[in-house]
């Protein structure tokens, strides 16, 4: 096949512009702009003597800029123009002197397509020059009004997987087609080299070696195969075990230099191939929960991470030389059809992440946060690629869905240019520097190729019908969530060197922890903190990994809880992560709350997404439950909020405080016994209702009792007043989520000098004679202790669940969801 | 008698490496579809499908730990969703 390269003509043109390189606030300004050749001497390409060109000049912030007539001058064949276009900008008069700011002018060919931008530069000052003087600005690169490319062939076959190359100075196009072939094709020649990888899809990366050359990573089934493209031949391959074929691959640099590939399966897992060894072994780090579709590796300022995302809807990211899991983000609702990298404004790595969903989701691959989305596209997503910085141009972000409808957006917000529809599903982007200029190369349905210039494309403002917001077509909720983790469940930082103290993600230091004791030292309480005198230690935020305590057992993180609540808002800023010193008493961390919840309240009412009629929805786990009924029920809280969820919150209290508190014990549960001795926070989780069997009748703990332990008696007593209060208080509706079906101790039975835990509650018959009956719980909390008290509270939802794993339960995130979505729908119809 | 309350986990919370360990299951709604595994809480990877024995007392897995760390016990049964218990594995507990 013969692919025809049709000769491009072109001319040179010279911009000229008058406008404002000072301006003050509140001034207008008049700006021209005019053309010409920038060499009279050329020939003239048209077949017409005249070639109209547009501009659209656009305003950065503060700067307004409206038209004065037409915005298109008329260049003639001898070189001039019949007169400038014009407008007028208008600088906002608030705007603080000494801002820097831009107008940017684009330049449009007769035939509507955009070939240059240029940046102008404007200061705000109050001593701006009246007229401005005429300066001419950067000279456009080679402009090209009509350009061609070549139109290559369809294949026959979907290509999911695309990457463009350089070989021997020119570009090279590789597909990887549902018929596991690996097609290559030179732009400027013919015809596609075509090289069988495999049985079932294939897909590829591109692979650079350390001598400088590019070979590519082919894989289809089992078979991962290395080619080298400048000769179409096939330079190692191996052959994974098992049943499992490969779906996804990416490169990934090592701190060697050297470059592994990582692969993911049908099956979910992903793993690292070595190259070099031609081997698969003892390199596989982790799994999903449904086959791999997508992969990228990120070079992050401190290591190089892994992305890995597919069928069960989540974007992980990795630690590859580490094999640990840092983030796995939640925010999609299905599955995940394509990942790339794309750059921020501050030239930050970031991912974007398309989806079934009808969205595209931009993340900080460091710090697992949302960036932004642009949501409610009403279509699946199934490719998503960035062309690189342009000349004097912001990146370009390009998705395609399965309409064939195209998006683009150049600055990662919500509004975009969108094009097609009703057109071969885009099955695969990817973009190329091709002679100075930007390609985008669109892959769809069938094998076709398209080749698009995308060197001067811009996206225009064109918003959704709810910009910015998750895009549900459901009934958001229009309240502000605040999420309050439980006991150990923020991470906390010494204020002073920064360190982190509680929270870390390395697994190995709780093992060390526990054992050693080092690592908790720091986080007893000192008899300054127990005066008053806080702020040693910081709370910095939710636990983003999982964290373990003895007795407590293990504390999983909120992420999930985090991502799922932020889905059924209107803007993911109605939900604020409440972060604690889970040490001090749950009096002092309720006031903290209070100043929180007061300014995330206001804050959200006056938010573009938000609602003046806005109020307050607490979620809370464990501990966090008692915190949020302090501040509703005692601080007043009550009155701005809507309705509290307490997720195995111990109302009533916990036998295993007492556990924790308990005198010394083997390792590593003499450390947990020496730490919490010193926390209030411990002791407000004690249990207060009719626990202890003494002389065969039930009676509540003492202080006395807990003195006996080992624990202090004043510590206890502050926690029985706190508790005592609690019990009395109208805090307002409240729900609670139940964790059942877990073995968890109920009762204390007295011996000698220690308190017993028994797993179940010695309870009257009809006789009124105390019989055991074990009433379960989540393990950690009864079930009986978790019903929220009052005449406020709510019908309870029980799910079979950990007291850890509450929160990240899947029931009870839909249970969440469903709270919040519902609304009061009158008599039906 | 526990009442049939869903899927429960019974297992110590810290381990000692190299020593197997006993966990219970409780509740089992579908004993047939019952499965016990243990993954690396960091990475989520399987590290043990321990086999479940049934006897009159109950549904019991042993399972063994190599490495230190932490880890995540996961019992599904019948359609219900994964019950998760983390577990601290130590040199000497």
């Amino acid at each position: 096949m013969t692919v025809p390269v049709v000769p491009v003509v072109s001319v040179a043109l010279q911009p000229v512009v008058s406008w404002p390189r000072e301006a003050a606030p509140g001034g207008r300004y008049l700006i021209t702009v005019d053309l010409r050749l920038r060499d009279d001497q050329a020939a003239w390409p048209y077949p017409a003597e005249e070639y109209a060109v547009g501009f659209m000049l656009s305003g950065r912030s503060h700067l307004t800029v409206s038209t004065l007539g037409d915005a298109s001058v008329v260049l003639h064949r001898f070189g001039g123009t019949y007169g400038p276009a014009r407008f007028v900008v208008a600088v906002d008069g608030a705007a603080d002197e000494g801002l820097h700011t831009a107008l940017w002018l684009t330049l449009i060919s007769a035939g509507g397509v955009p070939f240059h931008t240029a940046k102008l530069p404007v200061t705000l000052t109050r001593n701006a020059p009246v007229r401005p003087a005429a300066v001419g600005v950067p000279p456009a690169p080679k402009a090209v009004p009509e350009m061609e490319l070549p139109k290559l062939a369809g294949t026959g076959s979907d290509a999911w997987s695309m990457a463009a190359i350089v070989v021997a100075g020119r570009p090279l196009l590789a597909l990887a087609t549902d018929d596991g072939t690996l097609r290559l094709w030179q732009l400027d020649a013919s015809p596609p080299t075509e090289l069988r990888i495999g049985k079932g899809p294939a897909r590829l990366v591109p692979l650079p070696t350390t001598d400088g050359r590019t070979l590519l990573a082919a894989a289809s089934g089992d078979t991962l195969a290395l080619i080298d493209p400048a000769t179409g031949s096939t330079v190692n391959w191996m052959r994974r075990k098992g049943s499992e074929t490969i779906t996804a691959l990416t490169a990934l640099a090592r701190p060697d230099g050297s470059t592994w590939v990582a692969v993911g399966t049908s099956h979910g897992s992903v793993d690292l191939a070595d190259t070099s060894r031609a081997s698969f072994q003892n390199l596989r780090i982790a799994g999903h929960r449904g086959p791999v579709f997508t992969m990228t590796s990120v070079d992050s300022r401190d290591a190089i991470l892994l992305a890995s995302a597919g069928a069960d809807s989540t974007l992980r990211i990795w630690d590859p030389e580490h094999a640990s899991l840092l983030h796995e983000l939640v925010s999609h609702t299905a599955q995940i059809n394509d990942i790339t990298t794309v750059r921020d404004e501050r030239d930050r790595l970031l991912i974007a992440s398309a989806s079934d969903d009808g969205s595209v989701r931009i993340w900080d691959p460091v710090t697992g946060a949302l960036a932004t989305a642009v949501t409610g596209l009403d279509q699946w997503i199934n490719a998503v690629t960035e062309v690189p910085p342009r000349p004097r141009q912001p990146p370009l972000l390009v998705w395609g869905g399965r309409d064939g409808t195209l998006w683009w957006s150049d600055r990662l917000t919500n509004s975009y240019s969108v094009e097609g529809g009703d057109r071969r599903a885009v099955t695969a982007l990817t973009s190329f520097d091709w002679t100075g200029r930007s390609i985008l190369a669109i892959a769809r349905a069938g094998g076709h190729v398209e080749l698009r210039d995308a060197t001067a494309m811009t996206a225009k403002e064109r918003k959704p019908a709810r910009p910015n917001s998750t895009g549900a077509d459901f009934d958001a909720t229009a309240d502000a969530i605040i999420v309050i983790p439980g006991f150990m469940g923020s991470e906390l930082a010494d204020a002073k060197s920064g360190n982190t103290l509680w929270g870390l993600s390395d697994a190995r230091w709780y093992v060390s922890a526990w054992t050693t004791g080092a690592s908790i030292r720091a986080l007893k309480l000192t008899d300054e903190e127990r005066t008053g005198r806080t702020g040693r230690v910081l709370a910095t935020r939710l636990l983003r990994t999982p964290a373990f305590a003895p007795v407590l057992t293990g504390i999983e993180p909120y992420t999930g809880l985090v991502s799922s609540l932020r889905r059924v808002c209107r803007h993911p800023d109605a939900v604020l992560e409440f972060a604690y010193d889970w040490r001090l008493s749950v009096a002092h961390n309720a006031r903290e709350l209070a100043e929180a919840a007061e300014q995330h309240l206001r804050r959200w009412r006056h938010h573009r997404q938000g609602s003046a009629e806005a109020r307050l929805v607490l979620v809370a786990h464990s501990l966090g439950g008692l915190i949020a009924r302090y501040y509703t029920g005692v601080l007043g809280g009550r009155a701005d909020t809507r309705l509290t969820i307490g997720i195995g919150v111990p109302y009533l209290g916990t036998i295993a405080a007492v556990e924790a508190l308990q005198r010394p014990r083997p390792l590593p549960a003499r450390r947990m016994a020496e730490l919490v001795r010193t926390l209030p926070g411990m002791y407000d989780l004690l249990p207060f209702y009719r626990c202890v069997y003494d002389e065969r009748e039930l009676r509540r703990l003492t202080a006395d009792d807990m003195a006996r332990i080992g624990a202090d008696p004043d510590l206890t007593n502050e926690a029985i007043a706190t508790n005592r209060h609690l019990a009395s208080v109208d805090a307002g509706p409240t729900r609670g989520v139940v964790g059942v079906g877990q073995p968890t101790a109920q009762s204390l039975a007295l011996q000698a000098e220690s308190l017993v835990s028994q797993r179940f509650l010695p309870t009257p018959d009809d006789e009124g004679i105390l019989q055991p009956v074990d009433h379960q719980g989540d393990g950690t909390v009864p079930r009986f202790s978790a019903l929220p008290p009052g005449e406020d509270a709510l019908s309870p939802t029980y799910v079979a669940q950990t007291a850890g794993g509450l929160p990240r339960d899947h029931n009870v995130l839909a249970y969440l969801n469903a709270i919040l979505t519902a609304r009061p729908m009158g008599p039906p119809l | 008698v526990s009442a049939p309350l869903g899927p429960g986990i019974d297992a110590p919370d810290v381990i000692t490496v190299g020593e197997p360990f006993m966990i219970g299951i409780l509740n089992e709604t579908d004993p047939g579809s019952t499965r016990c595994s243990i993954v690396d809480a960091a990475t989520g990877l399987a590290v043990a499908m321990p086999s479940l024995r049934r006897n009159s007392e109950g549904t019991t897995a042993a399972a063994t730990l190599r490495e230190p760390g932490l880890y995540r016990i996961q019992v599904t049964t019948g359609s219900a969703g994964p019950v998760e218990r983390l577990l601290l594995a130590v040199r000497d507990a």
